[in-house]
């Protein structure tokens, strides 16, 4: 069983259609990167498959769970990391532990040993009892992820996990996506940062306009592409069809700088 | 820098102060001000200049008052004693209200943003913490001329200038003595508010020190209704007393000024002028020093900020886990009693007692009937509704967090349902001790509010459903209470229905039977009838 399925998928907002009859999966101990532009609807099959917005049509399924009927099953066994970060800022991220734990009923002892296991790897005791509005874009994403991680979920979303990060972060975040995948997780994550898809996931999709546009592995992608040898970011632009407006872009701005 | 350029910039920070002190004052402030910046900017302008008008005619409707009081009313003892009294009442009341009225604004100040704009700018450090004092004199300086003129230029118009010459020292001295004791009490309810200490009295001291506040707030409004008769009342004490009262009152009255300022127009013993003198000497000299620690105050504030207990960031790493249901509790009320704001909405029906008691006691002459205890409990309720909103308004900023937890609709609004039920028991109790208080017509008549409660659980579950439903489809959303005036209206429309159904049976069953005891049995079964059918159906018309 796949760990994420994903047919024929369509969600609409008013007349735009964000997502246009997706389908992909997920394997097990596979991670996954949705790559795509902006607006391509990226965040709306994340979080369609969270269970926070009903589509039109299609399946959606973690764990063989119906995402859409059974969003409460679906939250036990993932670990979500949305693109914005929206924390109770008048809160502790012991306070935060404090309510995630209690919600998600993990027994004391184990959400004791991992509260203070995570925060040592990601370097955040320090940050422990500091209220969340004082804490850096950084320390936000940490405390989310140590959130998203408390309960050691088989699946981790990740909304464009690096975006904002400093170059430390990036790098632990990455550790902690290879870990939770070597110790039997799956990820499914979206980003528009190339090198860290191309380092990083083992099968990509790239999404525009809500269409699946290809899907694979890099040498797969290269195939489809017809361009052997080209790294991630040109494979996207060439299978996007971005590439010829990139150039004319280019060509623009060196006229208005020339001048 | 010159002064002039000090001010203009002063102006800037000042103004930042409010808006950091409107945003401290309510967490849905934060999500709002994403959403339309500018009409924030608007509302806080408006606010200011509403709090600057409303201090103005507050203090000159006290000053009026006060001296009238004293100087017409001729039934309550020699004129001599009712004017010190009125002066120094005026003083002592003048000092809560600069102090509740600024209280929001000042927490402001105690945000380490307020500085961060000029710290990278490029002023010497002295220049740095004066413009901190001249920013705050800005926030203050509308109250501040208003209570020092209006005050001292009616006692000279009414009494003479040696009087108006006192009441002008009085006011300067109590203008200090409140700025100073705004600035430390604020300090410290910043500190206490945004202490992230676990213990339960940590919570319990937060929840105190704003209902305190909040009251404090409400009963500084109220004031002005009887300050006469609370002159009267202490005449009357003084008069009764005899000669011995005046000189204690002199030396343990923080505002004794009023009694000097009189005391040398005639009338008093040299012991009570030595004694007044003397306590006016002394409230000086703790005005003078109020104003010099002030100073140093914001200086400090300025150059390191407000500094927490350092206890706490050496406590050890530990996760609390209670039952789902218990834990969302505790996370409202942590939020709930941080900020001013909230602690509002968590008070909200009790403080509606003072708005209500008017209505009410209109409506009860001789006896106090069931009409008015009806009308009691239907205003307290429906403004329920207002205080229900506001707690789901607490998790407009949690969006991330909710997102990815499992938690169903019903765990959340049963959460917020038992704090409800607790603010809800509360406003009713206090109904019952008021409805003993006023000669009931039957001791009957006390049973109707108490009979209400379980309509707490319909009201709360029925204000969630409608609110969820509209806003978020069927799911969790979050309402701000300020910028979503339809749902407002529409949870206190929800509030009134829910509350009207079972008080409607006891009004009718009363009209057609003349039975109390038959009223108010088809009230409880209504109220708990409808809890029943509430939580039968609502939570099918919501989604997880």
């Amino acid at each position: 069983m796949n760990t994420v399925e994903v047919k024929n998928l369509i969600k609409k907002y008013g007349d735009l259609v964000a997502v246009n009859n997706l389908t992909f999966n997920v394997k097990e101990g596979e991670i996954y990167g949705l790559l795509g532009p902006n607006g391509a609807g990226k965040s709306t099959t994340l979080k369609v498959l969270m269970g926070l917005l009903d589509p039109e049509s299609g399946i959606s399924e973690i764990f063989g769970i119906n995402t859409v009927t059974d969003s409460i099953e679906v939250k036990k066994r993932v670990g979500y990391v949305p693109e914005e970060i929206s924390l109770y800022e008048s809160l502790t991220p012991r306070e935060l532990f404090d309510f995630i734990a209690s919600i998600r009923q993990i027994p004391s002892e184990i959400a004791n040993r991992r509260a203070i296991e995570i925060s040592r790897a990601l370097d955040f005791t320090q940050h422990y009892d500091k209220t969340v509005v004082t804490l850096s874009q950084g320390n936000k994403q940490k405390t989310m992820l140590i959130i998203a991680l408390l309960h050691a979920p088989d699946l981790l979303i990740l909304d464009e996990p690096f975006s904002g990060l400093d170059v430390r972060t990036s790098r632990i975040m990455k550790d902690v996506i290879k870990l939770h995948v070597e110790s039997g997780g799956s990820v499914l994550l979206s980003t528009h940062i190339m090198e860290m898809a191309e380092g990083l996931c083992d099968r990509v999709g790239i999404i525009d306009e809500g269409i699946l546009v290809a899907e694979g592995t890099l040498d797969e992608l290269r195939k489809q592409a017809e361009s052997e040898g080209a790294d991630l970011e040109n494979l996207f632009l060439k299978l996007t069809g971005e590439d010829e407006d990139v150039r004319e872009g280019v060509d623009t701005l060196r006229e208005a700088l020339a001048n | 820098m010159k002064f002039r350029e000090k001010w203009r910039i002063a102006g800037v920070i000042s103004t930042e102060v409010r808006f950091q002190g409107y945003l401290d004052a309510n967490p849905m402030n934060r999500s709002r001000i994403k959403e339309d910046p500018e009409k924030i900017m608007r509302q806080i302008k408006s606010a200011n200049r509403f709090s600057g008008g409303l201090t103005a005619f507050f203090v000159t409707m006290l000053g009026i008052i006060s001296i009238a009081a004293g100087y017409f009313d001729t039934e309550i003892g020699p004129l001599h004693m009712r004017m010190s009294l009125s002066i120094s009442l005026f003083l002592g009341l003048t000092f809560i209200l600069i102090f509740f009225l600024n209280l929001m604004a000042t927490t402001g100040f105690f945000n380490a943003s307020t500085m961060k704009l000029p710290s990278i700018l490029p002023f010497s450090r002295e220049d740095l913490e004066n413009l901190l004092v001249l920013s705050f004199t800005r926030v203050f300086i509308a109250p501040a001329i208003i209570i020092n003129i209006v005050f001292p230029l009616i006692c000279l118009l009414v009494i003479g200038p040696y009087v108006g010459f006192i009441a002008l020292v009085g006011c300067l001295t109590t203008t200090s003595l409140s700025i100073g004791a705004l600035i430390k009490v604020s300090r410290w309810f910043y500190i206490k508010s945004h202490s992230s200490s676990e213990s339960r009295a940590s919570t319990v001291i937060r929840i105190i020190a704003g209902l305190g506040i909040v009251l404090g707030m409400f009963a500084t409004y109220s004031i002005i209704g009887i300050l006469p008769g609370l002159i009267e009342v202490m005449v009357g004490i003084s008069s009764g007393i005899g000669d011995g009262a005046m000189p204690i009152l002199a030396l343990i009255f923080p505002f004794s000024i009023g009694i000097f300022s009189m005391s040398l127009l005639g009338g008093f013993q040299i012991t009570t002028i030595a004694l007044a003198g003397s306590a006016s000497l002394f409230y000086g000299l703790i005005a003078i020093r109020a104003y010099r620690t002030s100073g140093s105050s914001l200086r400090a504030v300025a150059v390191k900020g407000v500094t927490r207990s350092t206890s706490e960031s050496k406590r050890e790493i530990s996760v609390d886990v209670l039952n789902p249901i218990s834990g969302i509790i505790r996370k409202d009320m942590k939020l709930a009693t941080r900020n001013l704001g909230s602690i509002m909405i968590i008070v909200m029906p009790i403080l509606m007692m003072f708005s209500a008691y008017p209505l009410v006691a209109l409506t009860s002459e001789t006896y106090f009937r069931s009409t008015s205890a009806i009308l009691g409990i239907a205003y307290i309720a429906t403004f329920a509704g207002l205080s229900f909103m506001g707690l789901l308004g607490l998790d407009s900023e949690g969006g991330s967090l909710h997102e990815g937890l499992p938690i169903t609709t019903k765990m959340i609004l049963t959460a917020k349902v038992r704090v409800f039920g607790i603010q809800f028991i509360l406003a009713m109790a206090i109904l019952v001790v008021w409805y003993a208080l006023s000669n009931p017509i039957t001791p009957l008549i006390l049973l109707v509010p108490i009979f209400q409660i379980p309509v707490l659980y319909a009201v709360g579950i029925m204000i969630g459903t409608f609110v969820y439903r509209v806003r978020g489809g069927g799911r969790v959303v979050a309402v701000n209470i300020a910028g979503d005036q339809i749902i407002v209206f529409g949870a206190m429309a929800v509030s009134a229905l829910m509350n009207a159904i079972p008080l409607g049976g006891y009004a009718l069953m009363i009209l057609m039977t003349q039975s109390h005891v038959l009223a108010l049995l088809l009230q409880i079964s209504l109220a708990m009838l409808e809890s029943i059918l509430v939580n039968k159906l609502a939570f099918k018309m919501l989604k997880n």
